[in-house]
């Protein structure tokens, strides 16, 4: 290939990224940790960055943010920052333990107290990585397929911090976390790779609210990974909030494998960004799992959302649902694959999947692709899709009673839009949430 | 043999009752593929240069295309090299009537139920029966020219009608279009063409019956039908094959041109020899299929029963072009045993307020694999375009799949896109009601089946559903209990 191709170029200056991380590392590259890191890199280089020409990004060309100059980063950043920097990103009213990440690193100066954390049972990363945690080395790498993702071989190579959350048996963590990824685009573009391992031991429970936010003018484009076990009968809340400046891009993946009696609630929200891919996959690996996925996707401009959802039914007996929905204006881009997969054994499965989507202007684009795959016959599986506009009986019934044409529009995407809110169960999340649409509707109830 | 043996007999021998081989002679060329081949084919045909030369194109084309693998379906490569690309029953010359025909030929098509002889005037049914890659005999064929309706072997079309030829084939599916497409293009013996002028309503069903009966050949048929401004058609296609234990290859290119407010009905019970119960021999169906509606108000409708073949992969598409045309499909697949199925539909919404339905059915036994693929895409020029879709599918078992992968891809604010699907088994409740009424569970299966698949059938006609009803009925024997 061309060697003067942007893309090829990143790429390989990944692969000499990895080179000198290993330099770096001295002795530490003889823990088991590192042999993960260097076959994840192989495959990276073996797998390249995707193309609409694989089946999984058919309708997502990456190559307009992987052509950027970003630069990388080996080591915590020395970024000076204070809390009035990132205070607008906080949700107000809420009690909340709040953990900054700055460029994928952890600020605990900036963050919760360490008692605090602690209490969380939120340990170091970095120290983890060394060997200092079983649990860590049990399940790091454990889920996420690197062996076919080029995105999570690249996380799974560069995972050097992030959250890594083991909640132990039966606690509940009462107050939501809220993970603050912000990368720093004042001065420079930064590729920013931070990676979380979410453990909850059995019955154990705990909500998570991630959001990212993009601080100057520049561009940013963030590679997160997540990964989570739910112990038997545990329970995780995941928020992931993307209401980022329209140049800020991000790969985002959770990957969560269910024990028995275990509960996903999964929502992704997509206000903002660039180009934003979001991976959502779920294994129901023991009796009776649930899982919940929800999405809300909002864009205007030339935004970019693309959410590829999995889930996959291994055991019999487990029950999934999934809603997302989408409104789309000017010439923003939506896509939508959800896969439920039941496999061969597992039988007395309920599966159910909408996307629902509405285009409020012509130069605005929905693919989606509801996917059934069923391997076992003692299932009911269902999906449905949809894209359509406004109903023009309900703007006329708005209308005839004196509402201008702009608040009837509103009324009703507001409405559209409120099913998914109404299943955001922290409040405080929920009314933020609320207001920014509304702002964005530039109408007020 | 004792009458007990006899009906035990007819009854193993139901799985496919059209397994038998017709015992004629036949012209088959050296197995093999190569420019020579495709000049020899074309020689034979006695075509026209620019019939060579198309040929031509699309096997350079071809050569430079590599075997597609994207459908869920698994299969040994086809070796290419080893098929036989013509073959035909001897006869020195075209037949002038069916006088004329071979007799075991008429033999062959009263054994699979289709009378040539015009004997059947009452069915009002038009027949051009295809074995192997030769048309020989054409039914009815005086009374439609009355009408200025045209329906006659491709390679006739060639000869008499190059200037119609000329003019659409290839037009909708190109000879570049896909691997099967450019193969077909390159080494098409016959097929069937139809051409209705502007006005008439043909006032009988045509029908063209397909049956490949040599072994180590691929059939390769090219069917065109062109409905002028204002006409309407409706036909219909069957196929059979013999039982063999080596896998043959059926790659067909359809092509349907609807000019302003025609309407074309197209349908298809499609019956291939599917394989034994151990996957072993079957047919290969690897086919293009797709029609234009390129006038305002045009119509253009698929209706599909899948039963045969080893393995399916068949996507009968409709491009909405026409300003409020409109575009259908109706598919039943069923598959059992260790048969494949990958199947569906592409409707390309074009132009203004296009209309598009699709409904789905598809039903899994034995160990078998059946997949629902379908393509919905909404241009931004197709203001006010509505698509409603349902794939609905039934397991029989635990050890054979469902799938369903449809794409909706809309580009136009006032477009309408519905999709829905739905996995699911016969209820034992359903099952146990019809035992208590007296309804053994293999009938009630039956019963069910239809019930399930008669939105679809509904859509035959009349003479096919009751035919497609029973091979329903006998594709799933067996595979319940």
């Amino acid at each position: 290939m061309n060697a003067t191709n942007p893309v090829v170029n990143f790429k390989d200056k990944l692969l000499s990224d990895f080179q000198l991380f290993e330099q770096s590392l001295n002795g530490s590259s003889t823990l088991p940790i590192h042999a993960i890191r260097r076959k994840a890199i192989q495959h990276f280089d073996q797998l390249g960055f995707p193309t609409p020409r694989h089946e999984e990004w058919k309708y997502t060309n990456m190559a307009a943010v992987l052509r950027q100059p970003f630069r990388t980063q080996m080591g915590p950043p020395a970024i000076d920052l204070s809390a009035d920097d990132f205070r607008p990103f906080l949700i107000d009213d809420l009690d909340a333990h709040v953990l900054v990440f700055v460029n994928g690193w952890f600020r605990s100066e900036l963050s919760t107290s360490a008692d605090e954390e602690a209490e969380l049972c939120i340990g170091s990363f970095a120290e983890a990585q060394k060997g200092f945690a079983p649990a860590f080395d049990q399940h790091f790498a454990q889920h996420a397929a690197y062996t076919d993702d080029a995105f999570t071989a690249l996380s799974t190579a560069f995972a050097r911090d992030g959250l890594f959350l083991n909640v132990s048996a039966g606690r509940r963590v009462s107050r939501p976390i809220h993970l603050l990824m912000i990368n720093d685009a004042r001065e420079a573009d930064y590729f920013v790779q931070p990676r979380h391992l979410l453990l909850l031991d059995a019955n154990a429970r705990a909500t998570v609210i991630e959001s990212t936010h993009t601080l100057g003018a520049g561009r940013s484009f963030s590679n997160i990974v997540s990964e989570v076990v739910l112990g038997e009968g545990a329970q995780l809340d995941y928020y992931k909030v993307q209401n980022d400046s329209p140049l800020a891009s991000s790969i985002a993946t959770i990957q969560a494998h269910q024990h028995a009696n275990s509960l996903l609630r999964s929502f992704t929200l997509s206000l903002g960004g660039a180009m934003l891919r979001n991976n959502v996959n779920a294994t129901l690996a023991g009796k009776a799992a649930h899982t919940d996925l929800f999405g809300l996707t909002m864009l205007k401009g030339r935004e970019f959302v693309d959410n590829h959802t999995l889930v996959d039914h291994a055991v019999p007996h487990c029950t999934s649902n999934e809603l997302y929905k989408g409104i789309y204006d000017e010439r923003s881009q939506g896509v939508f694959n959800g896969k439920i997969l039941v496999r061969p054994d597992a039988q007395r499965t309920n599966a159910f999947q909408s996307n629902h989507n509405i285009l409020l202007s012509d130069g605005a684009t929905i693919n989606t692709k509801p996917q059934l795959e069923i391997f076992a016959d003692d299932v009911k599986c269902s999906h449905g899709a949809t894209s359509g506009q406004l109903d023009e009986n309900a703007l006329f019934y708005l209308r005839s009673r004196g509402l201008s044409l702009e608040a009837a529009r509103a009324i009703l995407v507001h409405a559209f839009a409120v099913e998914i809110l109404n299943t955001i169960e922290v409040e405080e999340l929920r009314t933020k949430l609320d207001a920014q649409i509304t702002e964005r509707l530039s109408f007020t109830f | 043999m004792s009458q007990d043996l006899a009906l035990l007999e007819e009854v193993t021998n139901s799985d496919y009752k059209y397994g038998w081989v017709t015992d004629i002679e036949q012209e088959i060329i050296p197995q093999g593929l190569n420019e020579d081949v495709v000049r020899l084919i074309s020689a034979k045909k006695n075509e026209p240069e620019f019939m060579l030369e198309w040929r031509l194109k699309a096997f350079r084309d071809w050569q430079k295309m590599k075997e597609p693998r994207w459908a869920n379906v698994h299969y040994p490569p086809v070796d290419f090299q080893a098929i036989s690309y013509y073959a035909a029953p001897k006869s020195s010359e075209a037949p002038k009537s069916l006088d004329e025909v071979d007799p075991e030929l008429l033999r062959t098509f009263e054994k699979l139920g289709i009378s040539l002889a015009e004997q059947k005037r009452l069915t009002g049914v038009a027949v051009d029966a295809v074995i192997d890659s030769v048309s020989v005999a054409t039914t009815f064929k005086s009374k439609l020219a009355e009408l200025g309706v045209i329906f006659c072997p491709m390679s006739e079309a060639i000869q008499e009608y190059p200037d119609l030829v000329r003019r659409y084939l290839g037009t909708v599916v190109p000879t570049n279009d896909n691997f099967y497409a450019a193969l077909n293009s390159a080494v098409f013996s016959d097929g069937s063409f139809v051409y209705v002028p502007a006005g008439v309503r043909c006032p009988m069903e045509l029908s063209t019956y397909f049956r490949i009966n040599a072994a180590n050949t691929g059939q390769f048929e090219r069917t065109l039908i062109i409905a002028e401004e204002g006409s309407y058609v409706s036909y219909l296609e069957g196929c059979t094959a013999p039982m063999r234990d080596e896998n043959q290859l059926h790659a067909a290119v359809v092509e349907l041109v609807a000019l302003d407010r025609a309407e074309i009905k197209y349908s298809t019970v499609q019956n291939w020899y599917p394989g034994d119960k151990d996957g072993k021999g079957g047919i290969y169906n690897f086919v293009t299929k797709r029609g234009i509606c390129q006038g305002y108000k045009s119509k253009i409708s698929w209706t599909q029963v899948e039963t045969g073949s080893a393995i399916t992969w068949k996507y009968p598409s409709v491009v909405l072009k026409g300003d409020e045309s409109i575009g259908e499909f109706y598919s039943v697949a069923v598959t059992n045993n260790l048969q494949q199925a990958d199947t569906g539909t592409k409707m390309i919404h074009i132009g203004k307020n296009t209309r598009s339905r699709i409904v789905s059915k598809g039903i899994s036994a034995g160990k078998s694999q059946n997949s629902y693929r379908g393509l919905v895409k909404i241009n931004k020029s197709a203001a006010a375009a509505r698509n409603y879709s349902q794939c609905d599918s039934l397991l029989l078992g635990d050890t054979c799949g469902a799938h369903t992968f449809p794409y909706l891809e809309v580009s136009h604010s006032g477009a309408t896109v519905e999709h829905e699907a739905t996995t699911s088994k016969i209820g034992e409740d359903i099952l146990f009601y019809c035992n208590q009424r007296g309804i053994d569970t293999e009938e009630a299966v039956a019963l069910i089946v239809n019930g399930f698949s008669r939105e679809v059938l509904n859509q035959l006609p009349m003479e096919f559903a009751v035919e497609a009803q029973k091979l329903l009925a006998i594709s799933l024997e067996g595979s319940v209990g």
